[in-house]
């Protein structure tokens, strides 16, 4: 178990560290956030990340008990 | 009794025997037999030699060492020699109280107790503590060396007799006994009851080793066919747990009614981070991959790329993260706190009682 942790963690740590410099060369090299949302646009990704938030907010809507019949 | 105890001990150790040549062999056994027929007491002498394969090893060792030449200028092979020191050693000591259980066959069934060292006839040359030579001598007590000749120790009467037939090196003997022993006594002493104390301490090692010692069934059965017999025939203690673990009925009762509604809700509050654990783990795995299968479909700019693929991969870090705290949610931290519930059940509502 302490071994696995210790995988986990370096595997975690590496790819952190990879994507870190990764966004860095990127936003150094001219790209912003606002191309990165418009490219992203339309994509599964998005369309996922849509779908998942709108699961949360049917949740919350069941959840709250003050909402109007 | 003696003479079949005799003969198989003879028989067996002729049998191990078998590595030396056989011009050796035949001393060596010529010298076992008049060590036979000059002991008075051949049980005793049984006893004390103790077993026929820890002779042919003692034997072997040397022999093997000296390749069965004569080390010394007195024409006496080590093993041949060896074996004098270990008759010596013998047939001057006290005999060897039986180390076998009542139900292990054994060559000394009877008759120990009837060795006395006083009653012995056996030549004992003037270094009689020389079977004892690992063992150490005081400094200020003469040895061997220091009160007789070469000449004189008559050991090289003894190896002669080795070399003669049983019948002639008994009357060889015969005649050089008794001023030896008047000679070696005062001087060996002091050095033999030292070596005597210690082999005591090592008997009672022993002793205490094969007490403890225990071959289970399922050992003994797994040894290969080709074990030797010495080792297949060894005793076989069954260990047996002589104790019983009787519950503590109102304890356990009580236990149990405290311990169950506390265990789950216990692992009701550990199913919280659990299950979130889970959902976050899974969410953030699935959009890291999917925004690393996006940036190449997504994107034309390859500094756009490096962006978006870069926080895929730290979602992906993110998700591999809270499943494996998942895992450990589950493996670790629930079924730990179910098998500590049940240690300490176990250990506070239970206790052990001698079995009938």
């Amino acid at each position: 178990m302490k071994k696995t942790w210790r995988f986990v963690i370096t595997l975690v740590l590496i790819l952190v560290l990879l994507g870190g410099i990764a966004i860095g060369v990127g936003f150094l090299t001219g790209s912003s956030l606002e191309k990165v949302y418009n490219g992203l646009a339309g994509s599964p990704v998005f369309t996922f990340i849509n779908t998942m938030i709108g699961y949360w907010n049917q949740l919350i809507d069941w959840l709250n008990p003050y909402l109007p019949v | 009794m003696t003479d079949i105890n005799r003969q198989r001990f003879l028989s067996e150790l002729a049998k191990l025997l078998s590595c030396l040549r056989e011009e050796d062999r035949q001393r060596a056994m010529a010298a076992y037999t008049a060590l036979f027929d000059q002991a008075d007491d051949e049980q005793a002498l049984l006893m004390a030699l103790n077993s026929p394969m820890v002779q042919a090893v003692q034997v072997a060792r040397v022999y093997n060492s000296g390749e069965g030449e004569a080390a010394d200028g007195d024409g006496i092979p080590p093993y041949l020699q060896a074996i004098y020191d270990i008759g010596i050693a013998a047939l001057s000591e006290q005999p060897i109280q039986g180390q076998t259980d009542d139900g292990q066959f054994s060559l000394f069934d009877e008759g120990s107790e009837a060795a006395q060292a006083s009653d012995r006839q056996f030549y004992v040359p003037q270094n009689g503590d020389a079977a004892v030579s690992d063992a150490p001598i005081p400094a200020d007590v003469p040895t061997a060396a220091d009160t007789a000749s070469p000449e004189a120790d008559g050991m090289g009467e003894l190896a002669e007799a080795a070399d003669m037939a049983p019948e002639e090196s008994v009357t060889a003997l015969a005649g050089s006994e008794e001023p030896a022993v008047a000679e070696a006594a005062p001087s060996a002493a002091p050095a033999a009851e030292a070596a005597r104390t210690e082999e005591q301490t090592l008997d009672k090692k022993v002793s205490d080793f094969l007490n403890n010692f225990t071959l289970n069934t399922d050992e003994a059965d797994a040894l290969p066919p080709d074990t030797p017999s010495k080792l297949a025939s060894a005793p076989r203690r069954i260990t047996v747990d002589k104790t019983l673990r009787k519950p503590r009925v109102p304890l356990l009762i009580l236990y149990l009614l405290l311990a169950v509604p506390l265990t789950l809700a216990g692992i009701v509050v550990l199913l919280a981070p659990t299950v979130l654990s889970l959902a976050a783990g899974v969410l953030l795995g699935a959009t890291g991959v999917l925004g690393f299968i996006s940036v190449f479909s997504s994107f034309s700019l390859m500094c756009d790329m490096l962006v978006a693929a870069g926080a895929s991969m730290a979602l992906v870090a993110l998700g591999l993260l809270f499943l494996w705290l998942f895992i450990w949610l589950i493996a670790g931290a629930i079924a730990g706190l179910v098998r500590t519930v049940v240690d300490l059940g176990g250990k506070w509502c239970y206790k052990e009682v001698p079995a009938e």
